[in-house]
């Protein structure tokens, strides 16, 4: 076995609220302050840094990798602690306007179950085959995950 | 797409294909919502019993018989006699490092978007 599995999460809610307000929800780093981690720094625009620390000691340092306003945000993120070795992850959160609200999507996949071959990926902040990756992986989560 | 679809399926040049029939079976054992919470507790403790995981779970002993029948069908659980007990443990397997993730990962989110839920409604 050469190569592990992809290991991707897929999760989803719905809130009752409208697209603009579910932005603000997922891209504010104070309102990302009350639900995604205890403080957080982000640069909500392409190649913009983020930071997001939690009360327990959990710190992970991030980078935006895409940003469509009102539609979704991804991010790369890992552990700030170099010794924690649960790796570099891919975290995706896509919004849709569903009946009584926005669907708030998360799918959150290892880079590396994301490498073709020993190919790099490419710079933060740079048109890339994410979307399409993630498009098709979120496929496969459905399939498999839902 | 191609190389998404070999990565999320199979396990690599080196796997084979019985290797890739592992993987399909691992993924279809872990597409049911029930099954999954049997891996999160099994994966909390070295050995455990039927009986237990029931106590632990919204379903009935029997359900959870078939679950773990199942998983270890995918060569994902092993069983272990010990006096009149069958006990339960989830097998060491390049796959668990990938289910652990899953699992913990998967708790994290569904806790964080249950406060986001909540955050947005105040």
């Amino acid at each position: 076995m050469t190569a592990e599995p992809a290991a991707a999460v897929h999760r989803s809610v719905v809130l009752p609220v409208s697209r603009e307000h579910a932005w603000r929800a997922v891209t504010d780093p104070d309102q990302l302050a009350c639900w995604l981690a205890d403080d957080v720094e982000l640069e909500p625009r392409a190649g913009g840094a983020a930071r997001f620390r939690w009360d327990d000691g959990g710190d992970r340092v991030g980078v935006v990798d895409e940003l469509t306003e009102q539609r979704r945000i991804a991010f790369r993120w890992q552990a700030a602690d170099a010794d924690d070795d649960t790796g570099e992850s891919l975290v995706e959160l896509t919004l849709d306007d569903v009946e009584g609200g926005t669907r708030v999507s998360v799918v959150e996949v290892r880079t590396d179950a994301l490498r073709s071959g020993d190919a790099e990926l490419t710079p933060a902040g740079t048109p890339t085959a994410w979307t399409q990756r993630m498009g098709a992986l979120a496929a496969c989560s459905l399939c498999a995950w839902a | 797409m191609p190389d998404v679809v070999g990565g999320a399926s199979g396990l690599g040049a080196g796997g084979g294909h019985d290797a890739d029939l592992l993987a399909g079976a691992v993924f279809a054992a872990l597409a049911d919502p029930t099954r999954r919470a049997v891996v999160r507790e099994l994966s909390r403790q070295p050995t455990t019993t039927a009986t237990a995981l029931a106590a632990e779970l919204p379903i009935s002993r029997q359900a959870v018989a078939k679950h773990l029948n199942l998983l270890a069908g995918a060569g994902l659980v092993a069983t272990e006699r010990a006096g009149r007990e069958t006990r339960y443990r989830l097998t060491p397997d390049p796959l668990e490092q990938a289910v652990r993730w899953m699992t913990e990962v998967g708790g994290q989110w569904d806790r964080r978007l249950e406060r986001l839920r909540r955050h947005v409604a105040e």
